[in-house]
């Protein structure tokens, strides 16, 4: 949601026309990044083109990023931190990815980066699970979104893998998207695939 | 309910001047061109607000423009009802925890409509449709107070004062832009068996009043644009 | 936005100035008659209402049977004849703030409560609001707003939020003069001394806050990010010190400043309030608050271990030795959550120590067998489910 914001605001004040698009989801077996990370495609997705830019952390959403969203990390090395910030001090207080992180990190991690505005969250859930073929974990959390009080549901999917970091992240209003959309995203998190 | 919804519409008009794209989107979900003969709509409290516009730049709230406004649009409202077609009633169910994260997501929902079906920012997925909805917990709201639909209705208004009208003036012989009044607002009707947003519209005007019965009551018309009855 | 300008006027912190006077030695003023509509005070009021009912409705707000009737207790006990007008709004949310509009809303956010050691520094800052309240200063400062053209530009900038984040955002862009704070100052104290608490306790507010900012500056390397009540408030050192001269002055400093009552309402709370802290990873705010709370209560299980997971998220050079050694006091602590075990698990599990890793979970285990995570944690110990 944040981001979609920067971008239309930047969209509007400027004037210019953003190269930052929704675009539609192709129905294939191999979407996302094909060839390093990929998930079954389904109809009614729309995911995040930033220009052609192929950034770590990808965008889908049905409805509107307010309403739902799949976000994708996809490969995220020790010492990467989940998105790039503005500024050292908050860069300095994002956390990066570690190799030798724990499951529970990881979610902490995620954690970290939903609470940065004052969201409040509270990890609902922490179990392993198998997720790109690997042994991998799957946690459930609740989210109150400080900018308007919206409360959402989530569900996450992780795996490190040669000492990267493959996680899928889907949050949704509480209120009729998360448990409308969850058995289509469960869908995809048991197509996920790691490589060619 | 909605105050980020008030608070990002002002940002828009603030950033954009009238710069929003107007492209024709549809008002309705596809199939509704009536509401059913005999249907009930309840009027779920305006979220409306009115501000003076001063010369230096403040927009100082005035109750009693707000109260007005209030008054004028409600009566304008319940005057579309036509006998044997639709009735327009105010909401005067309990408040109650639901409710409240209802009008949270109708606000969320607002704001979705507002920047994917009206705005640059389109979801191919929708294909042009206007597709959102409250889902069915939007029932709770009839339970409430009996009805077959709700309209959510948003309005912000400020009037350019005296001196900042003289300041508009000035700066425009220096070639400045200086924003004036503005009208900013949507309007939403939700289907309360099954949550769907069956008909939207948004609005952004630099003119009108709300203070006035008349002019409240094309403001209303404005806001109402093609709506189903 | 521009709505956020007014809840900002409405929040706090205005001025005295016109009143030419302080109030020590002076009743506070009468009641307050709601406005007439057409005024501009009637404006804000309605504005503010309008925002009440929004505080009243948030997910953010409140609502166990003790904390809240704690609160405006306290808030009550200050305002004296003020008390029927004042409606207490305790928000979940953990920055230090309170703030008190033209109407009589009161929000107090959970980060302030976490951070008051007693009863009497809450009250020195609802004593505050207060004032601010009595004497009508966001009144005030709306009409001194209006009169300068430099306020519109700071609309035009702040991006947009909701009714919590507005608060912070709008402090930022807009300062308060001096003599407006340090005139609710005084009248807080007085509050303060007249329902009986030892008023030396404000000033102890903003040592322990200087302390945490300090701590985080040496941290983050970055003191522009400021506390939302700093930015707008009289430097700190110079207020802290002009507190603690009147306190001497007032004298009744060996009251009962009240640890065990506020301690006892926060009670079920404050295990969530303090994973909140350390989710604004502010480590070095958060360094320092821990550490305070140790120090001056030794025995407080909960506070040193917070203290430990302060040490492992920071993660500088032998933050996770440090963490160790404060998980492994804070175990054998009264109140500490049954957390410190799995959080020793994992150090332990890091570093390759089994035997260890599997005693700590398992006492983890033993402790909370519900836990959300305990599937996670039995195949870390090779358990079948």
């Amino acid at each position: 949601m944040r981001k979609s914001w920067i971008v239309l605001s930047l969209l509007l004040a400027t004037g210019c026309v953003s190269p930052v698009t929704w675009v539609g989801v192709p129905v294939v077996a191999e979407t996302v990044l094909p060839g390093q990370f990929s998930v079954k495609g389904q109809a009614g997705w729309n995911r995040l083109d930033e220009g052609g830019k192929v950034d770590r952390d990808l965008w889908w959403t049905v409805n509107g990023a307010p309403l739902d969203l799949v976000r994708f990390f996809t490969g995220l090395a020790p010492g990467q931190p989940m998105i790039q910030v503005k500024g050292q001090a908050a860069q300095k207080r994002m956390p990066t990815f570690q190799a030798k992180m724990q499951p529970e990190e990881i979610v902490e991690m995620y954690e970290a980066l939903v609470t940065s505005d004052g969201n409040t969250f509270k990890r609902d859930k922490l179990a392993p699970c198998a997720f790109a073929g690997g042994d991998g974990f799957r946690f459930e959390f609740t989210l109150v979104r400080k900018s308007d009080e919206v409360t959402l549901k989530g569900a996450g999917w992780g795996v490190v893998r040669n000492d990267k970091l493959y996680l899928m992240v889907f949050q949704a209003a509480r209120i009729h998207y998360y448990p409308d959309l969850l058995p289509k995203v469960e869908a995809m998190a048991a197509s996920a695939r790691i490589g060619a | 309910m909605k105050r980020s919804g008030a608070l990002r519409f002002f940002a828009m008009t603030l950033l954009l001047g009238a710069g929003l794209g107007l492209s024709a989107q549809t008002r309705r979900a596809e199939g509704v061109t009536k509401l059913p003969e005999g249907a009930t709509v309840v009027v779920m409290p305006m979220d409306v607000e009115l501000y003076a516009l001063t010369a230096g730049g403040v927009r100082e709230p005035k109750a009693e423009w707000t109260e007005k406004a209030r008054k004028n649009l409600t009566d304008a409202l319940l005057a579309r009802t036509a006998p044997g077609k639709v009735t327009f009633k105010l909401f005067q169910g309990e408040q109650n925890e639901t409710l409240a994260e209802l009008g949270h997501l109708t606000n969320a929902v607002a704001n979705t409509i507002w920047i994917h079906h009206y705005g640059a920012m389109k979801l191919p997925g929708k294909g042009g449709r206007l597709d959102w909805t409250l889902g069915e917990d939007a029932s709770l709201i009839a339970k409430a107070m009996p009805a077959d639909y709700a309209l959510f209705l948003f309005l912000r208004d400020s009037t350019a004062t005296g001196g900042r009208v003289a300041t508009m003036a000035m700066m425009a012989v220096l070639g400045v832009g200086v924003p004036g009044g503005s009208q900013v607002g949507y309007a939403s009707l939700v289907d309360l068996k099954d949550g769907k947003v069956v008909w939207f519209n948004r609005m952004v005007k630099f003119s009108g009043d709300v203070r006035e019965a008349e002019p409240a009551r094309q403001t209303l018309e404005n806001l109402l644009q093609e709506f189903p009855d | 936005m521009e709505r956020r300008i007014f809840l900002r006027t409405c929040a706090s912190c205005g001025a005295t100035a016109a009143l030419g006077r302080t109030l020590f030695g002076h009743e506070l003023p009468e009641r307050i008659p709601r406005p007439d509509v057409k005024t501009m005070e009637g404006g804000l009021w309605a504005m503010c209402d309008r925002e009440e009912e929004k505080l009243r409705q948030s997910p953010l707000r409140l609502r166990d049977a003790i904390l809240p009737a704690y609160i405006q207790g306290i808030a009550c006990r200050l305002g004296q004849v003020h008390c029927p007008d004042i409606r207490t709004y305790v928000m979940r949310t953990p920055y230090f703030n309170a703030n008190m509009a033209p109407n009589g809303m009161m929000q107090v956010w959970t980060g302030l409560l976490l951070r008051c050691m007693n009863e009497a520094q809450v009250a020195a800052i609802l004593g505050h609001e207060i004032g601010h309240y009595a004497l009508r200063h966001g009144l005030e400062q709306l009409k001194d707003a209006k009169s300068r053209s430099a306020f519109a530009s700071v609309i035009m900038v702040i991006p947009v939020a909701g009714p919590l984040a507005a608060l912070g955002t709008m402090a930022g862009g807009f300062a308060y003069s001096r003599d407006h704070e340090r005139a609710a100052d005084r009248i807080g104290l007085e509050l303060m001394a007249k329902a009986g608490y030892p008023p030396m306790e404000a000033s102890h507010v903003w040592a322990n806050l200087l302390d945490e900012l300090k701590a985080e500056k040496d941290w983050s390397g970055d003191a522009s990010k400021r506390s939302v009540m700093f930015s707008t408030h009289p430097q700190e050192a110079e207020r802290e010190k002009t507190l603690q001269d009147l306190a001497t002055a007032m004298g009744g400093n060996d009251r009962d400043p009240g640890v065990a009552p506020l301690r006892r309402a926060i009670a079920a709370q404050r295990m969530e309030w303090m994973e909140d802290e350390l989710k604004r990873r502010r480590f070095g705010e958060s360094f320092a608050l821990f550490t305070r709370l140790c120090k001056t209560e030794p025995q407080d299980g909960m506070a040193c271990y917070f203290l430990g997971e302060t040490y492992r998220l920071r993660n500088s050079d032998g933050d996770l030795e440090l963490a160790m050694t404060t998980y492994a006091k804070a175990a054998d602590l009264p109140g500490v959550p049954p957390e410190v075990h799995r959080a020793m698990g994992r150090l332990h599990r890091k570093a390759g120590r089994t035997e260890e890793m599997k005693k700590a979970y398992f006492r983890y285990l033993e402790l909370r067998p519900e836990a959300e995570d305990a599937e996670m944690i039995r195949s870390y110990l090779g358990v079948s489910q």
